[in-house]
């Protein structure tokens, strides 16, 4: 496996391991769309009053999720905000009344016969019904979990191999709630009719392996194997963990449910005990807030909807002005522009990054090294297509099979011309899409 | 008289301000003086990844001029003073060509990454001592201005800047290799017949008129831990010769010793620019090289066989390149 060694500055916000309450927002703005597919219509009009948990958004698409209103209050603006990644999208305004009021029927615990007749169909039916998406890449999980059992996936995959620079809320997860996320995950199978179960750890994640191996000898959790995945940054590349778990050869243009397995991510099986144990929507989320800019850099329990200053005052705010603002990791992040943009379902981490740690470079031209080629995780040959792309010759581009690339960002990283290679290789792609 | 105690508030806390060491007094100071911070300008946008590693392309340069290093010694205590001024007009040259050639071609200056300097080291140890500084200065305006600035300057010749100056060199002033039996600083076969039979004496001492091999082997050695060069191109090419020499009944060790052939096998042939990506691709072609400057030096008789070999197999470096490919298209 290629890769690079990477620094992950994970004890940035991990020395001091607890997730962060905050005091409930005055205000939030909680945009419709937050998942891949298609955005629900509002349900509400300004001037009504919500509770918490209470469904502000609905429809009866198939793409589309429910949103719930993360604070109790009052709406005062249903129209166009900022939204993290597509720049103005339509989304939901509430104030706050100061009550924190949960809606009837929301965050009551479970009890074990309760939960004993849950069917596959009820939790299915209950991760749409507390909105409930793959906390990291967006996609439905009621969806993903009937696709499954329609393609018969029987292998389920926890994907706790997971690591990017500063982003450490998956990582204080297995550490302060290892059994909700074990419990979770036991509902996620047992939803799917899945019969085999693995947890993949990387290689360089020992700490967090030892205690979730350890809670399963306490638990006397059987049905749950843990697998270790060995390589570099990028430490997850489907084909490479799918090769580990299965042990064989997995080429790597396989899709997991071709071998019949379906991956999902730490915080989605925590979301997913949530809404079963406790009834409770998808209303927050652990956020990491790191980088030299902030105060106390630490993990936040972050309502959906706060904006970004309202979550870095948590932590104790921005102690100088950041160069860049990124959404996500420092090697597969976004840039963000405004601190208004608020926290959505698939946020991750917030980063405030000074301009010595993050300067921005001149690029020059190719000096054609091949430094690019040894360090791509899925062997493509990176500088043959930015050369071709440079040029615009598309077509050519496309015989390097770019739609292979991961953009795990590797190839800009060792780059000693500096050019931006991943933004070259997304370009071919889009081309190669357009086409 | 009172007791200094250790309190609380003077005991230095480690906290996690900045992910280094500050006390706890620091941190409520930094506290109370800053909030949000005033909006001062926009955030700057640019696509993921966000850090870059410390590699440059004057870092890389950088390398391959230490490992050259050895060898502009040995050159130095061998023949300082006709070393000197070569070393000095061909550096000299190099410069003064970039700068007029990104002038003209209207590109930002950027001559202190040191391409040019490693071109004209490579191109100093592949002539005869005996070049004036105005046979360099002719060889290095057709090398440096006409095969890299015209061209488009670093990175965008297919090839060798060296090579071609070297080239010119034998077109036009054949003189300074015919007078003295072709005798370059590293050159074959200016070796008399008693020294060719031992190889020892070539790798080691040199002779009147070629520099000693080792040198270059430490070189070598220095860029092959830095990985800086991949071990396809050179060792594929000088395989390529030993085998060929062999069956063609010469002592393989000999001849890869004289001549120019180590110096171009770790630091001509590998150049980046002018060479293919792939290891694949990069191994046929020091085959293409090695095959060429054998066949060249047996029949051919050029003055300096590897400059037929090289160019050739840097004809097929974009043809290699596209074609061969790490994963074909599923």
């Amino acid at each position: 496996m290629a890769g690079i060694e990477i620094a992950l500055h994970h004890d940035v916000s991990l020395l001091d391991p607890v997730i962060k309450t905050p005091d409930t927002p005055s205000a939030v703005v909680i945009p419709l769309l937050q998942h891949r597919g298609i955005i629900a219509k509002p349900i509400v009009s300004v001037g009504d009053r919500v509770f918490k948990g209470q469904v502000i958004a609905d429809s009866n698409e198939p793409g589309a999720l429910p949103v719930h209103a993360s604070i109790s209050g009052r709406v005062s603006s249903v129209g166009p905000a900022v939204h993290p990644k597509e720049g103005i999208h339509v989304s939901i305004a509430i104030t706050s009344d100061g009550q924190d009021q949960w809606k009837q029927g929301c965050h009551v615990e479970q009890t074990q016969d309760d939960l004993k007749s849950l069917s596959s169909e009820n939790l299915i039916q209950m991760s749409r019904e507390f909105g409930l998406c793959d906390l990291r890449s967006g996609e439905i999980t009621h969806q993903k979990l009937k696709e499954g059992i329609e393609s018969s996936v029987d292998t389920l995959i926890l994907n706790a191999a997971h690591m990017e620079p500063f982003v450490t809320s998956d990582s204080i997860l297995i550490k302060l709630k290892a059994v909700e996320i074990l419990r979770g995950f036991e509902w996620l199978v047992r939803a799917s009719g899945a019969s085999k179960a693995y947890i993949v750890f990387s290689e360089r994640d020992f700490e967090n392996q030892e205690i979730i191996s350890s809670k399963l000898f306490s638990l006397k959790i059987s049905n749950i194997e843990i697998v270790q995945s060995k390589g570099q940054y990028p430490y997850d590349i489907e084909s490479n963990l799918l090769s580990e778990v299965l042990k064989k050869k997995v080429p790597l243009k396989t899709k997991p449910e071709d071998v019949g397995v379906h991956f999902y991510s730490l915080a989605t099986a925590f979301a997913f005990y949530e809404a079963v144990q406790w009834r409770k929507p998808l209303i927050e989320r652990v956020v990491t807030v790191s980088g030299v800019c902030v105060v106390y850099p630490q993990n936040v329990w972050a309502r959906i909807g706060m904006s970004y200053e309202s979550v870095f005052e948590v932590c104790g705010g921005l102690l100088r002005y950041p160069y860049r603002l990124i959404l996500g990791s420092s090697m597969t992040g976004t840039s963000q522009t405004d601190l208004q943009t608020p926290v959505i379902k698939n946020t991750d981490a917030i980063l405030a990054l000074p301009k010595e740690d993050t300067p921005f470079h001149e690029s020059e031209s190719c000096i054609r090294c091949g430094d690019c080629i040894p360090v791509c995780p899925v062997s493509i040959n990176p500088a043959m297509i930015v050369e071709d792309a440079m040029n615009q010759q598309w077509k050519k581009a496309f015989k390097f099979s770019p739609d292979l690339c991961v953009e795990c960002g590797n190839c800009t990283y060792v780059c000693p011309s500096k050019i931006p290679m991943v933004e070259w290789i997304k370009e071919t792609k889009n081309q190669l899409e357009a086409i | 008289m009172e007791k200094k105690t250790i309190t609380n508030k003077t005991k230095p806390e480690v906290t996690r301000f900045l992910g280094r060491e500050k006390t706890e007094g620091n941190r409520k100071i930094a506290q109370k003086v800053f909030k949000i911070v005033k909006k001062e300008e926009p955030f700057l946008v640019t696509q993921a990844p966000f850090v870059r590693s410390v590699n440059t392309v004057s870092r890389k340069m950088g390398v391959f001029i230490l490992a050259l290093s050895p060898l502009l010694g040995v050159a130095f205590f061998e023949r300082g003073s006709l070393f000197l001024p070569q070393l000095g007009h061909a550096v000299l040259a190099a410069f003064v060509f970039e700068i007029v050639g990104s002038i003209i071609f209207k590109r930002p200056l950027r001559f202190w990454n040191g391409n040019v300097i490693l071109l004209a080291l490579a191109f100093l140890f592949l002539i005869p001592q005996q070049v004036t500084w105005w046979g360099i200065w002719f060889a290095l305006f057709f090398g440096i201005f006409l095969g890299r600035e015209s061209l488009g300057g670093l990175g965008k010749y297919r090839l060798h800047p060296s090579i071609l100056a070297l080239l010119s060199l034998t077109i036009f002033f054949p003189e300074f290799f015919l007078r003295f039996s072709t005798p370059m600083n590293l050159m074959y076969p200016a070796i008399p017949q008693e020294l060719s039979i031992n190889p020892s004496v070539l790798f080691f001492k040199g002779s009147e008129y070629a520099l000693p091999q080792w040198p270059i082997c430490v070189g070598a050695l220095y860029l092959l831990a830095k990985k800086a060069i991949r071990w396809q191109t050179p060792f594929v090419y000088l395989a390529s010769i030993a085998v060929l020499s062999f069956v063609l009944g010469k002592n393989p060790l000999v001849e890869i010793l004289s001549g120019s052939i180590l110096l171009v096998a770790f630091f001509v042939l590998t150049e980046w620019s002018s060479s293919p990506l792939t290891g694949k691709a990069q191994a046929l072609y020091a085959l293409i090289a090695g095959v060429i400057t054998e066949v060249s030096r047996t029949w051919v008789g050029s003055p300096e066989a590897v400059i037929l070999g090289v160019l050739a197999a840097q004809m097929f470096t974009p043809v290699l390149d596209r074609y061969i490919r790490i994963r074909s298209r599923a």
